[in-house]
């Protein structure tokens, strides 16, 4: 693997695509996650996607894929804590499986690079008629949160636990902006995420250098840089507070979130990953075993730690009177985690799950890829490699220390 | 190893063994060497839709659900929970039942062999009893009510039910609350007797792993030839439908429409058929097609609309859904282009590109180990080769897709489901 600055804080990276039939280049941005330009981030990638100058209409520039084989492209935001990345794919297969001996991976590179550095615009703003649409779009896609219960129940849980920080900046952005989005204000605000941001360039394809110089080349104008990556924003502790909604559903859902209460060591996060693991990460964990198979009070009961908030979220889908047991219940064996014992064999076989899901890392076209993006996000290039020796040196004594770090901020429930 | 096939793709340049054993078990294996990982797939051609069978001439009628109930009840046997025995060896394991099989399987990258040992066990030593049995009414009932809040699995199952009289896919894969209240321990080992013994699963192995290993687990777990003459009933099933609209009300932001469209069966359906299909479906609603990109861009329809061929062994639909936010315009908008373009015919460019896609999909289908595995099993239990769809994909024409494009989407057999927003 092979990672180069290639311009202004613009990195490239080849990662080995020897065993998969496709190859794909991703090139993401990553900037703070401004609350005020939430909305803007939120509709550019639905924007680009559509097309660009050589290819403006959604119609052409889906045929052009199809006509690459199928190639896919896609455009997406994501929040990562206080940071949020867009991130613009392509992936197609591989050359040698061309029927007709095209050069599809310098196709698709052209592709790619023409969407970011060539988009449609219209004085000086994106077209309008697609941010018309895309405005259309993009308010039904907030509205559609509902569709989805169990994140409709976390991402409510979400908000309260995050309250105005940076970390809970929605990832859609705020309903009541779109209306306002200007073409021209959303050119300039792609202008500058194109000029100063953090860019990450994958190609998961063997090295080639014609490639290489085409990104290089793409962002030869970038001066130096302005932004840097957020660190870790943790929650203050709080009085633990919960919160009811009503809705008409079957199955009732429950959500907590714990916070940290102190900012956790890279160290830590190995430890938390295996200590949230064997709480609630997998049909072997205490939550899945004992709230859900001994005591049957749901169908679904999981945590997840996520370091770049350091919080901890448990959710769970119950039966609308089981609610309220749910919550004890799931503090019950959190609290038995930290008081009670933990078995070296339990430790052993979470730690044996961790690592094959580390080594199957490798065996994904986008497993790396997301790997070192993550990394990059926080700051660190830790290669999967490191982080299983990180992995198999947690001990018990340190599980039970790290857990004792969490505090329950929030219980958002959300039943008939 | 008794009756090895060597199966090999000249496109792919790759090739997988197909062994029957002894006791009667099948086994596929594809190695990829590359990869650090093995994805392990038992399985049985037992799924939601096998409601009626015969086992050594006495008919068995189960009520639905069974087949899945029966998947959550194996992984618990006498000496315990299956999961607990994988977390031993850090496997992720897993199982799920669709509409024509049950799969029982595990991903891992660390010791495959204690792993394997432990997929053939747990699914050939079944453990029921009153308690037991009684006890997993209560988390399946939670996951059925789980996919009662989820639009498109209602609408799914709407058009479903519209679309067929007496076809058991028409039924929840899970049943429901009162269907499973019926199933008792002798139900479930009648199954098990019927569906599970060797000669009825195959056991289909991606990765990084030799045949020689799998068949050494195989030998392990010591299975003795059993075969009983199990079939299952034939389904009559009329051409006409049910019903042709229906809607409810769910808390939901928009409605969610499904049109489906029953076609007709001649016998099996085809690779060819459903090949056919897919390229039609892709045409008329697809990324590229005219219909997508006007109703996207008048804010009819949004990325979730869709067309898809919803097809098994002997039953075939074509379904095209989609929130909206209008749902009388999006049905009239769907009618006018099926009509346009079964009026006009399929152009030679249409089909050219999207065969193209297509193409490049079915090779992206050989990429990952779980991909892979899976696929032997679907296309084991429909007689096929792994490769038989690239092979079968080849020869079709545009007179193939034309012919086709004349027999589907007839108004008198379709189905409108949709899901309407609760009224305020």
């Amino acid at each position: 693997m092979k990672r180069e600055n290639i311009q202004n804080n613009v990195h490239l990276t080849f990662l080995p695509a020897d065993k998969f039939k496709r190859n794909r280049i991703s090139i993401s941005f990553i900037v703070p996650n401004e609350r005020e330009k939430a909305t803007m981030y939120a509709i550019l990638p639905t924007l680009m996607e559509r097309g660009y100058q050589d290819y403006p209409d959604m119609g052409l520039f889906s045929k052009k894929l199809s006509e690459m084989y199928g190639a896919s492209f896609t455009a997406s935001t994501a929040v990562v804590g206080q940071n949020r990345y867009l991130r613009f794919t392509i992936q197609g297969i591989k050359d040698e499986y061309c029927l007709n001996k095209e050069n599809l991976l310098q196709e698709m590179t052209d592709v790619l690079l023409g969407v970011i550095f060539k988009p449609c615009v219209v004085n000086g703003g994106f077209t309008p008629d697609w941010l018309e649409v895309e405005k259309f779009k993009l308010k039904e896609e907030i509205e559609g949160e509902i569709n989805d219960k169990r994140g409709y129940c976390i991402k409510n849980a979400q908000r309260k636990f995050f309250k105005d920080s940076k970390n809970g900046v929605e990832r859609l952005g705020y309903i009541d902006e779109v209306d306002s989005l200007d073409a021209v204000e959303l050119y300039n605000c792609y202008k500058q995420i194109i000029s100063d941001s953090i860019v990450e360039i994958f190609v998961t394809a063997d090295e080639n250098n014609d490639i290489r110089n085409k990104f290089s080349d793409a962002f030869a104008d970038r001066k130096e840089q302005t932004v840097s990556v957020l660190p870790i924003e943790v929650m203050p502790v709080t009085d633990i507070e919960t919160y009811s909604d009503t809705m008409d559903i079957v199955q009732g859902k429950v959500c907590l979130f714990y916070t940290c209460t102190r900012p956790i060591t890279a160290e830590e996060r190995y430890i938390f990953l295996v200590a949230s693991t064997i709480y609630g990460g997998t049909a072997n964990s205490r939550l899945f075993k004992n709230v859900r198979e001994k005591q049957s009070l749901c169908y679904y009961c999981a945590a997840a730690f996520n370091g770049f908030t350091c919080s901890m979220r448990v959710d769970s889908g119950v039966e609308h009177k089981n609610c309220d047991k749910v919550v004890d219940a799931v503090q019950k064996e959190l609290n038995s985690l930290i008081d009670g014992e933990i078995t070296d064999e339990e430790i052993q076989q979470t730690k044996l799950v961790l690592l094959n899901s580390i080594d199957a890392v490798y065996d994904g076209l986008h497993g790396l890829e997301a790997w070192y993006l993550n990394e990059a996000v926080r700051g660190t290039w830790d290669c999967p490699q490191k982080a299983k020796e990180h992995i198999e040196k947690v001990t018990k004594e340190q599980i039970k220390d790290v857990l004792k770090l969490l505090k329950l901020n929030v219980i958002y429930k959300l039943t008939k | 190893m008794s009756n090895t096939q060597i199966i090999k793709s000249d496109i792919l340049n790759e090739e997988y063994q197909l062994i029957k054993t002894d006791c009667g078990l099948t086994i596929a294996c594809y190695p990829m060497p590359k990869h650090n990982g093995v994805h392990a797939v038992f399985a049985t051609n037992f799924g939601s839709i096998n409601r009626k069978f015969t086992m050594d001439g006495k008919e068995y009628v189960i009520p639905a659900g069974v087949a899945h109930y029966l998947e959550h009840k194996m992984f618990e046997n006498e000496d315990g929970d299956a999961f607990e025995k994988f977390a031993k060896t850090g496997a992720n394991a897993n199982a799920f039942t669709s509409f024509d099989k049950t799969c029982y399987l595990f991903s891992a990258t660390h010791n495959i062999q204690e792993s394997l040992d432990i997929l053939l066990s747990f699914v050939t030593k079944p453990y029921f009893t009153k308690e037991t049995v009684q006890k997993e009414q209560g988390i399946i009932g939670q996951e059925i009510k789980m996919y009662d809040d989820s639009a498109s699995w209602r609408v799914l199952f709407g058009v479903l039910e519209g679309l067929y009289h007496n076809h058991p896919v028409k039924d929840d894969i899970a049943g429901s609350v009162e269907s499973i209240a019926e199933i008792t321990p002798e139900m479930l080992y009648n199954c098990t007797d019927a569906f599970y013994s060797p000669s009825q699963m195959i056991l289909s192995v991606a990765g990084n792993i030799t045949a020689q290993q799998i068949v050494d687990a195989v030998e392990r777990a010591g299975f003795s030839a059993k075969c009983s003459d199990v079939k299952c009933a034939e389904i009559n099933e009329p051409e006409d439908i049910v019903y042709s609209e229906k809607n409810i009300r769910m808390p939901i932001s928009q409605p969610l429409v499904a049109i489906g469209f029953k076609e007709k069966v001649n016998g099996k359906v085809t690779t060819k058929q459903e090949i056919v299909g897919d390229i039609i479906i892709d045409i008329l609603t697809g990324s590229t097609s005219d219909l997508f990109n006007t109703l996207y861009d008048e804010n009819i329809v949004n990325g979730t609309f869709e067309g898809e061929i919803f097809s098994g062994e002997d039953y075939y639909a074509s379904i095209i859904s989609g929130e909206t936010s209008n749902p009388d315009l999006l049905i009239e908008e769907v009618t006018k282009a099926i009509d346009e373009i079964k009026a006009t015919g399929i152009t030679q460019e249409q089909f050219d590109i999207s065969k193209n896609a297509m193409y490049g999909s079915m090779i992206i289908d050989f990429e990952n180990v779980e991909e892979v595995a899976t696929s032997l099993v679907n296309q084991y239990f429909k007689g096929n080769t792994l490769y038989n769809s690239l092979e079968v994909f080849k020869t079709i024409t545009l007179d193939d897709v034309n012919e086709q494009l004349k027999t589907m989407f007839n108004n008198d057999k379709r189905t409108i489901f949709t899901a309407l927003p609760l009224e305020v």
